[in-house]
């Protein structure tokens, strides 16, 4: 029994048109026993920044209380709101700390960042459990349907998506991958981040 | 010192096998199908196919250390055990219901999996645990219950043919067979349910379930069962049953194929989408109540805790 | 040492100086003492008739079985050493059952026939420097009737493991007039209706007893599968000769 499929779930980031999406599944599970289907992993930093926490489901909860309070801290120290890529430091070293002795997740970070022209551009990162970054100029996966989501994403993704084709796309990756996962499923949620609004939709998935 | 005695015993699996061994490497230049007849010597036919089995002096401990084995979870290959299988025995004959999904570990490898082997037009058997080996034995079943009608002018009982295969099974104990079967039909005696699995267990019973969801199914079928369900109530069981094991259950899921056994053979009811039996219910079937089988549609905007889905995502 | 010719007959693996095998030959002989079986094909399918000698009025007619089933497509009567018959028959079985098994179809007529004369061959063979099993040559000659992806056909097999496929045959002890008649009326348009009448026909002309559905059986293998007549169903062919 591996401590990363404890509770099951996978999380997915695309980039597209001065936009990125961001989504996940919505169960939680105990092994093969399946116990919430409205189990949320997958929070806001800033009004720009979205994380996603795959894996064991305790961690979930202790890992984004810590991201809240040190983004806080930042937030008031600094007097501004924290960048993405910033964030995405953050997020590997609070993991690295715990190096001998880590938190259970894979995160996922999606966000756009400011560019000195008052524009924006699209950021995805994701680390593994003691915070080894990961930027990706396409699209980021992580959680137990992670191999099937790089297969879905290979074929689907192409560049420079308008944000209602880049739901499309991050929906149908997704829904069909946790369809090949025993671990996820259960119902999806998707965020579309654009430089004006976020999107948020919840998907009925397959329910077995 | 067990395995000392069984190592000179002659009526040990292992015996056999070495039997085997030796005789498969004798014949290897003149083997039966050479002769251009599978059926072997007259009517003197080998009880059982024969196998290569590995060439070491106890091939039964090599066999339970590398392969899938219940008592051992750590063993080298792995055979897919996520299922739910059931059948139970009422007033109108008999139902059997399966789902359709194959794992291997978390993957889902198919969502449309035949887990019915129809044996014969009386007889069915369920599949769980290894694919092939149910496939293989339970086909081989089919063929040794159809000799016994041609010889004997008379159909197999369940009881007989059940029998045939746990003790064929039995002779392989050890070697990594893995199944869990119910051989369901109905003869002389009326319906009839039989499980059997690999160990060589083989027990009669009026309802059972088989496989990772199987606790799931229990729970919903002892709470509905009664001997004189109605064709349409005994239907609607195994579906709703299979369905709860579907939906909670990681490794079961996709699809309910539903079988009815009656007097004049088997009869297939239907394949039945379980996510689309959680949302819209089975469709215009005899013995669905309308409506999804889903907890949160049952439960939707009977209190506050459960706002109508509309109503919370406004 | 000279052997005359009673010596060569012991042996059933043994050539006599001018190439023959007496124990075969003898074996075919037998079958001349055999009841009469008649096999006909017609377009529709492949019809059986055997002759029952019931020597004694105490003697259960129904329990003389001289046709019988091999898989559902394939049918057989017999003359001869019926016992013998039995195990010939109990292999085409297993044979048909085994190809099921492993390939998912029904066996060719033909192979079940090849099957059969194979095992035919196997007298005086020993087997793993164990005493041979079969001791002498089948006493037994077989109408093999099937339908396969070629059509209805009929096989005849002898024990010298020889087989010929025929579009009316008869065997036992009334065939060399069976069989002149069934080349007289035999016809490439012969419907079944005809084929059944015609079985019974022939059969009552060389039978020694008055025919009636007692002494006679009749089987077909049309396809919808093989079939024994009952009663009911003899009695109309039996009216309708």
């Amino acid at each position: 029994m591996s401590i990363m499929e404890l509770n099951g779930g996978s999380v997915i980031a695309m980039v597209g048109k001065d936009c990125v999406a961001i989504a996940s599944d919505l169960r939680l599970g105990n092994q093969a026993l399946g116990l919430s289907s409205n189990f949320q992993r997958i929070f806001p930093v800033t009004d720009r920044i979205y994380v996603g926490l795959p894996g064991l489901g305790t961690d979930v909860h202790t890992l984004w209380e810590k991201f809240r309070f040190r983004v806080n801290m930042y937030t008031i120290k600094e007097e501004r709101e924290i960048e993405p890529e910033t964030f995405a430091h953050l997020v590997s070293s609070t993991l690295y700390e715990h190096r001998f002795g880590p938190y259970f997740i894979e995160p996922v970070i999606a966000g756009l960042a400011k560019t000195p022209s008052g524009g924006v551009k699209p950021f995805i990162a994701a680390t593994d459990l003691i915070g080894c970054l990961n930027f990706a100029k396409d699209f980021v996966v992580a959680g137990t349907a992670s191999s099937k989501l790089f297969g879905m994403a290979e074929g689907l993704w192409e560049p420079d998506l308008e944000p209602e084709d880049l739901f499309e796309t991050i929906s149908q990756a997704l829904m069909n991958a946790v369809d090949r996962d025993a671990y996820s499923g259960w119902g999806c949620v998707v965020h579309v981040i654009t430089k004006d609004k976020i999107v948020t939709r919840t998907l009925k998935g397959r329910m077995d | 010192m067990n395995s000392l005695a069984q190592r000179f015993s002659t009526t040990s699996p292992l015996a056999h096998f070495r039997k085997i061994q030796r005789l498969a490497d004798e014949d290897e230049d003149v083997s039966d199908a050479a002769w251009g007849s599978q059926a072997g010597f007259g009517s003197l036919t080998k009880g059982v196919p024969t196998f290569t089995v590995p060439n070491l002096p106890d091939p039964t401990a090599f066999l339970r250390l590398h392969t899938d084995d219940h008592a051992d979870p750590n063993c080298r290959i792995k055979i897919q055990h996520g299922t739910t299988t059931l059948a139970f025995r009422f007033q109108g004959g008999v139902i059997v219901a399966v789902d359709s999904r194959a794992t291997a570990g978390s993957y889902v490898a198919s969502g449309t999996v035949k887990k019915v082997i129809e044996i014969n037009p009386y007889l069915l058997g369920t599949m769980a645990g290894g694919a092939a080996d149910c496939q293989y034995w339970e086909t081989y079943l089919g063929i040794h219950c159809r000799l016994h009608e041609l010889r004997n002018r008379e159909r197999i009982s369940v009881s007989a043919a059940s029998k045939y295969l746990s003790n064929l099974v039995y002779g392989y104990k050890g070697m990594g067979l893995s199944m869990g079967t119910m051989i369901c039909g109905w003869d002389k005696t009326g319906p009839t349910i039989f499980y059997v699995d690999s160990d060589g267990t083989r027990l009669k019973g009026d309802l059972f379930s088989v496989g990772s969801g199987s606790t799931f199914a229990y729970g919903v079928l002892d709470q509905g069962y009664r001997w004189d369900l109605t064709d349409e109530e005994a239907q609607e069981l195994g579906r709703r049953s299979i369905y709860a094991a579907g939906h909670r259950d990681a490794f079961s899921g996709n699809t309910c194929n539903l079988y009815h056994v009656k007097e004049d053979g088997w009869r297939f009811i239907g394949n039945f989408d379980i996510s689309k039996m959680h949302y819209e219910g089975p469709g215009d079937v005899p013995g669905a109540p309308g409506g999804g089988y889903g907890y949160a549609l049952r439960v939707e905007g009977k209190s506050s805790a459960n706002p109508p889905v509309a109503e919370a995502a406004a | 040492m000279f052997l005359t010719r009673s010596e060569y007959d012991r042996g059933v693996n043994t050539f006599s100086p001018e190439g023959r095998l007496f124990q075969v030959e003898y074996a075919i002989e037998a079958i001349k003492l055999g009841s009469t079986a008649i096999g006909i094909r017609t377009p529709e399918g492949v019809v059986l008739a055997v002759e029952k000698r019931v020597q004694s009025p105490l003697l259960e007619a129904s329990s003389i079985e001289k046709i019988m089933e091999i898989d559902g497509h394939l049918g057989c009567a017999m003359s001869g050493l019926t016992a013998d018959a039995r195990t010939m028959i109990d292999h085409a079985r297993v044979t048909a059952q085994n190809h099921r098994f492993t390939f998912d179809e029904a066996i060719k007529v033909e192979s079940a026939t090849q099957a059969v004369c194979d095992l035919a061959l196997r007298f005086g063979e020993s087997v793993h420097d164990e005493e041979a099993m079969m001791s002498r040559p089948f006493g037994v000659a077989l109408l093999i009737a099937g339908i396969d992806e070629i059509g209805p056909q009929l096989y005849h097999t002898d024990p010298s493991g020889t087989f010929t496929r025929y579009d009316a045959k008869a065997i036992g002890s009334g065939s060399e007039a069976a069989q002149s008649e069934l080349q007289d009326k035999w016809h490439k348009q012969i419907t079944l209706k005809e084929a059944q009448v015609l079985t019974l026909r022939v059969l009552k002309q060389v039978m020694e007893e008055k025919l009636d559905q007692h002494n006679v059986q009749l089987a077909q293998v049309t396809p919808t599968g093989f079939e024994i007549l009952d009663e009911t169903k003899l009695q109309e062919v039996i009216e309708a000769m």
